[in-house]
């Protein structure tokens, strides 16, 4: 009976972790494949970054490139305050390269009397912002501050993706809509006036390694340089996980024989009451 | 009431039974072949995870681009 009772009560418990598991995982899905019919918005297309797998790394060729154009492209009018030169030691560039691009940019500092200055940057200097405050930016770019880029990549629905539509995504606007002086069409943003003209054309710069820069070559490495300042530690969180996951079994092995171990002494027993004559239990009426 | 000794054969076999006369029997022994087997476990998986890293990635990280700057 007890037994019965038992056995009732595991079964119920399954069913109720099975259950959870279902409705949680539905929920998840459901959230995931959301519609968002709602927004005034083309949503990006899905591209087969060379990042995007479980355990794929970045392709820091691509980075470097990104970089080069956003130095050329971006920077121009986008911060990326968050990054300093010294980020890109042994990452993405050699401390040689570091360097001399940090000596490339202005930065403006304090000298030892607390006067203003303009020096050449060097490893500990942050990325330098084109303009000295978001009020500045806003008067220069149409009353539009243009975003700091550091976090962009994590910031936006559809992410690289989302950035390579953007960026490739100029057109003419249909008729019925109003685009402003200054202002330009993109389908991709969400309601479709943008305050950033198109910025990216074919041989628009030239790149170092010599690679083609096509539009959608720049996209493509910009979005890649982009994620990997949102996320400069990517590659050691997949390591980790292919490590962690690799792992896992030999664990598994352990904790399940060491808990059929401690529990075979419970499994194992069996009580029996037997009545002794004389000392029989009370009687229920 | 009659304990009936469960009949033990002296021979046993098996790796089971192996490890348990030479390394799980005694703390001391167990002692040694954990921690061999922690170093030694560390070791291969380790190698063989950044292996597998670098096959799946091979051509993309810093370590190689690094090489094909002048």
């Amino acid at each position: 009976m007890q037994r019965a009772v038992a056995a009732g009560t595991k079964k119920f418990a399954i069913g109720v972790g099975i259950a959870a598991a279902a409705g949680a995982g539905g929920l998840v899905y459901a959230l995931e494949k959301s519609v968002y019919a709602s927004d005034h918005v083309v949503h990006p297309y899905h591209l087969p970054w060379s990042h995007s797998g479980k355990f794929s790394s970045f392709d820091i060729a691509s980075v470097r490139r990104g970089y080069e154009v956003y130095k050329q492209v971006c920077a121009a009018c986008h911060s990326m305050k968050f990054i300093h030169y010294r980020h890109f030691v042994d990452t993405i560039m050699t401390e040689e390269e570091a360097k001399a691009e940090a000596a490339e940019a202005t930065i403006n500092a304090l000298d030892d009397r607390g006067q203003t200055i303009q020096r050449p940057g060097i490893l500990t200097d942050a990325l330098p912002n084109p303009y000295a405050n978001k009020k500045a930016a806003a008067a220069a770019n149409n009353g539009a501050a243009p975003p700091d880029l550091s976090l962009m990549s994590l910031a936006r629905h559809g992410g690289d993706d989302y950035i390579f539509a953007l960026l490739t995504g100029y057109f003419d606007a249909p008729a019925g809509v109003k685009v402003d002086e200054g202002k330009a069409y993109n389908p991709y943003f969400p309601g479709g006036v943008i305050s950033m003209p198109q910025q990216l054309f074919d041989e628009g710069i030239e790149y170092k390694d010599g690679t083609p820069a096509t539009q959608s070559q720049q996209a493509k490495d910009v979005s890649a340089f982009m994620h990997w300042c949102a996320e400069p530690f990517h590659d050691t969180r997949k390591k980790w996980a292919l490590k962690i996951a690799a792992f896992i079994p030999f664990v598994a092995v352990v904790l399940i024989y060491g808990k059929r171990h401690i529990w075979t002494f419970t499994k194992s027993q069996k009580f029996a009451w037997k009545p002794v004559k004389g000392r029989e239990p009370p009687k229920q009426h | 009431m009659i304990l009936v000794k469960p009949d033990i054969k002296p021979t046993m076999s098996g790796i089971g039974s192996l490890a348990y006369r030479f390394v799980t029997r005694r703390f001391s022994t167990l002692l040694i072949a954990s921690t061999a087997g922690a170093f030694t476990l560390n070791y291969t998986l380790n190698k063989a995870t950044d292996l597998y890293w670098d096959t799946v990635n091979k051509g993309k990280q810093w370590k190689e681009v690094k090489l094909t700057i002048q």
